[in-house]
């Protein structure tokens, strides 16, 4: 199978006799780094799977009109970020949930989950990680797990470079704090 | 020992690794699932005469609803102007009838009916005793009082 540039791949999805397959290919081609992103916030891999799946959709629908001021990776990671952001939202909304109670939920997910593999230390982890604002979580995990440069999570999350880094370090110093004390 | 006891509860400690897993052939499987779920959400293709139908009906609606209107102001219109009219006629033959109403004076009304060659029909041989004396006729008509309306309709 070959691997396409993501230029070859819009200038394939252009083409009507390709479109089906170039757009399969991009989901071939992100759509683990994109279900990681989304899983490590919402925890729960049916959620995941769904968010996963609105997120592509969303990419079929416009990727037509991309306009490639930015790169198909990043565009892909937005939306992804968007999904993911809209769910919490709603999901507080629709519970008339507070945070705390979300946080418990998450974490309640995490402990009885079929589909994680980590260890105490690990799992510790991840617990401290939820008990993050879920702006400040998206941008500690992308930095922590996905070691994504700072320019490039300014241009997925739309902030600037400085505020992402005092975010990291305070969600950092959140966490090393909660790991200590807990 | 400060430093050891930071750094075993530090993040570091605790590693980069993914904790999370899926379920086996996740990844292999999705393209698919979602490839369906794109299926569902494409229009199929409709036929051309569905199509065109489609394409001509709302414009076909909007051409319905302005002959619609266009009727209806018609009609309206017309309404109103044919009474205005019928009104303007009842008003000339009113005023026709006053400004000629002279000029039916027993001597033209004979003078019509010479002209005209008009006779009246009569059945009763014994009428003809009026001769063909006009006075003798018109006296006839005085006495049975005919409506005058009725004469000029006749006329």
């Amino acid at each position: 199978m070959k691997d396409y540039s993501d230029k070859e791949l819009l200038i394939l999805f252009r083409n009507p006799d390709h479109k089906n397959y170039a757009f399969s290919e991009i989901v071939r081609k992100y759509q683990e780094r994109l279900y990681w992103h989304i899983r490590k916030m919402v925890v729960i891999h049916e959620d995941a799977d769904d968010l996963l799946q609105n997120t592509f959709l969303k990419a079929w629908q416009a990727l037509e009109n991309f306009r490639e001021e930015s790169q198909l990776y990043t565009w892909l990671y937005r939306i992804a970020t968007n999904e993911v952001l809209s769910f919490l939202k709603e999901k507080k909304r629709k519970y008339f949930l507070p945070l705390v109670d979300i946080e418990k939920e998450l974490i309640s997910g995490l402990e009885g989950n079929t589909y994680f593999d980590g260890d105490e230390l690990e799992l510790k982890l991840q617990k401290a990680i939820l008990k993050l604002p879920d702006k400040q979580r998206i941008v500690f995990n992308m930095r922590y797990y996905d070691e994504m440069k700072y320019e490039e999570m300014a241009k997925i999350l739309d902030t600037s470079v400085g505020a992402l880094k005092a975010s990291y370090h305070h969600a950092a110093k959140k966490i090393e704090y909660i790991l200590k004390n807990n | 020992m400060q430093s050891k006891d930071k750094k075993a509860t530090g993040i570091e400690q605790a590693g980069k690794n993914n904790p999370f897993s899926v379920p086996a052939n996740y990844f292999e499987s999705f393209p698919e699932k979602l490839n369906n779920r794109l299926q569902s959400k494409r229009p199929s293709p409709v036929p051309f005469p569905e199509r065109a139908w489609q394409l001509i009906r709302p414009r076909l609606a909007l051409a319905a609803v302005i002959t619609g209107f266009a009727l209806i102001g018609y009609l309206g219109l017309r309404t109103f102007t044919s009474t205005e009219q019928d009104l303007a006629n009842s008003e000339n033959i009113a005023m026709y009838i006053d400004f000629y109403q002279e000029d039916f004076s027993d001597q033209y009304f004979l003078s019509q009916l010479e002209e005209h060659d008009y006779y009246f029909e009569d059945p009763d041989p014994d009428y003809r005793l009026y001769g063909d004396d006009p006075d003798l006729y018109i006296e006839y008509l005085y006495q049975d009082e005919i409506a005058m309306d009725l004469l000029y309709a006749e006329f």
